[in-house]
């Protein structure tokens, strides 16, 4: 074949190559690349909901730095994105370590281990809306039943314990079962003989644990810890819309921004303010995939 | 060597005994929601009794005789479909060149299709609400089910590396054999990929099924209403009351909401949790 043979070749291949990814080319300029530059025009108007336009300039972004609500609600996310993270990969971790314990029934632990991960968040929330109900929630009739009076705490719209309770329920989230299933395959890969070895000079099971499970799947928790941080920004709405509501129940505690997006941009009709808070949210997002992208880079191991 | 035995048989109990505290913890709200279910709104309002004191169908007959239940259940049901068929098509598309060909601009295509994964849909949805609504599409499924056509990032990741899995010999013994790349993809990739396929559709309807954040920004009247909205509105309410939320109802409502995918775990959880194992392993 000559050179020119070749070239023609490659270039009939390379033609190939992007007729395959053309759909990707248009949904990444359409649904991505043009929503991106349009939300940030339209965070530089006082845009309405009908419609309506002018452009104001950097008036949004001095509001927002003004509002008190919006601080809130961005310590609220920040908050909210880290504890989850560590909670459910710390929880996901145990259900993992248990589940490897090979026994009886362990199809049975698997079932009711994960299920919750499967099904639809909008139903978790109202369960535990009442089972954390003031009156007639199971809480309170179990703590009724342990201290022997009659608990009537209202654990949603109690600022002193609507973060454990909200905590506690991020637990059976899609992203906690998802993390549970990794945990376990990368505790799996861990060499026995690692474990046998330790056995031998008698070491206890946290000094296994601390000193060969731990680094053996340090790149499998990083990984599933910064992925939990993006699912936490992205799923936390429909969890907490049906939970708290928009405004983020009791007093904004639990207003994460994208609860105030949907209430500034869809109920007090500002939707030019909710881009502003958009562009926020997006640059905070660009943050956690950047930390990703830098510390996998360094610490996950990528088959190639 | 007694004592020794002694350590191990307690351990196990310690163990066991904390699998089924776990356990209970993580269905509970499954529990809860079967069981309320079956309860009047006054007893579910005023017991915590798992088993109803006076068992109804009640709520269950609210739902299918009086309300648009099966409405709601068609609108998932063609979201699944439209969002499946077109995740499915373009998404392996996709996929094939950037796990198996070589070609300029590669990486960075790549690395773009992560970064998107990265960011949060939620982000882009205001921006995208006046898109779609410039469109005519508010108030239907196409804001939801047109963009599945061109190709989800976390879908083409997926595909990506399950394609990766298949011995690349077979493409290169399809193409001494004559094949062209657009063949090795129809001919031998794509049906050596029926499970990858599987994985992927029960993965998505999983997704679609238990969406609510998108359906709320872009539905807006009974017509268009998923199962999840209308567990928010519809089921919620009782018929002429705006204060007493329903709960009985949205207990049944969630009840056959939690159906699907129990099943779907029960029949196909090698391809469920291998499919959310693999999106979340090695990348």
């Amino acid at each position: 074949m000559g050179r020119k043979g070749r070239k023609n070749k490659e270039l009939a291949n390379n033609l190939t190559a992007y007729g395959f990814m053309l759909p990707w080319f248009i949904g990444f300029i359409s649904f991505t690349v043009f929503p991106v530059i349009f939300m940030f025009y339209v965070s530089l108007t006082n845009r309405k909901l009908n419609g309506v336009s002018q452009f104001v300039g950097l008036a949004n972004y001095k509001n927002l730095i003004a509002s008190s609500t919006f601080w809130n609600s961005f310590r609220v996310t920040i908050f909210f994105t880290i504890v989850m993270m560590i909670i459910t990969a710390a929880w996901a971790l145990l259900m993992a370590f248990l589940l490897n314990y090979k026994q009886k029934f362990n199809g049975i632990f698997q079932f009711c281990y994960f299920i919750p991960s499967v099904i639809p968040s909008v139903a978790l929330a109202y369960a535990f809306r009442t089972m954390f109900g003031k009156d007639a929630g199971l809480f309170n009739a179990l703590l009724s039943l342990i201290t022997g009076s009659n608990v009537k705490i209202n654990w949603l719209y109690n600022g002193r314990t609507i973060y454990p309770v909200i905590f506690f329920i991020t637990l059976f989230t899609y992203n906690t079962g998802q993390m549970m299933l990794i945990f376990r395959s990368g505790l799996n890969d861990v060499p026995a003989e690692l474990y046998e070895a330790a056995d031998i000079d008698g070491a206890s099971f946290w000094t296994k644990f601390r000193k060969i499970t731990l680094p053996m799947i340090s790149p499998v928790i990083l990984f599933n810890t910064v992925t939990g941080s993006i699912s936490a920004l992205n799923g936390s709405f429909a969890l907490l819309y049906p939970l708290t509501g928009e405004t983020g129940d009791p007093n904004k505690m639990t207003q994460v921004l994208s609860l105030l997006i949907y209430n500034e941009a869809f109920s007090n009709y500002k939707v030019g303010y909710g881009c502003a808070l958009s562009v926020v949210l997006f640059l905070l997002a660009c943050v956690f995939g950047l930390v990703l992208f830098g510390l996998s880079k360094k610490y996950v191991y990528y088959e190639n | 060597m007694s004592k020794k035995a002694g350590t191990a048989k307690y351990k196990k109990f310690l163990i066991t005994l904390l699998k089924i505290i776990v356990a209970v913890i993580m269905f509970s709200p499954i529990i809860w929601i079967i069981s309320g279910g079956f309860k009047t709104l006054t007893e579910f309002t005023t017991s915590t009794r798992i088993i109803p004191k006076n068992p109804t169908v009640e709520a269950y007959s609210y739902i299918f005789n009086y309300s648009n239940f099966f409405k709601y259940f068609r609108n998932t049901v063609l979201l699944i479909l439209g969002t499946g068929v077109g995740t499915l098509l373009s998404s392996s598309l996709v996929a094939y060149p950037l796990a198996r060909m070589d070609f300029p601009g590669k990486n960075i295509f790549f690395t773009l299709i992560i970064a998107t994964m990265m960011v949060p849909g939620i982000a882009l949805i205001v921006p995208q609400y006046i898109m779609f609504g410039r469109l005519g599409w508010l108030d239907t499924l196409l804001p939801m089910i047109v963009p599945a056509f061109f190709a989800y990032p976390y879908n083409v990741f997926l595909f990506r590396q399950f394609f990766r899995s298949i011995p690349r010999e077979l493409d290169e013994a399809a193409i001494v054999d004559g094949c062209t790349p657009v063949g090795v993809f129809f001919r031998v990739l794509a049906p050596l990929s029926k499970p990858t396929y599987a994985t992927i559709a029960i993965l998505s309807s999983v997704f679609w099924w238990n969406e609510l954040t998108q359906p709320v920004f872009y539905i807006n009247s009974d017509q268009w209403r998923t199962l999840t909205i209308a567990l928010m509105t519809s089921f919620m309410y009782i018929k002429g009351n705006a204060f007493v939320i329903n709960w009985s109802t949205i207990m049944a409502a969630s009840t056959l909401m939690i159906i699907p995918p129990m099943l779907l775990y029960l029949f196909g959880s090698s391809y469920l949790v291998e499919g959310i194992k693999t999106s979340g392993l090695k990348g």
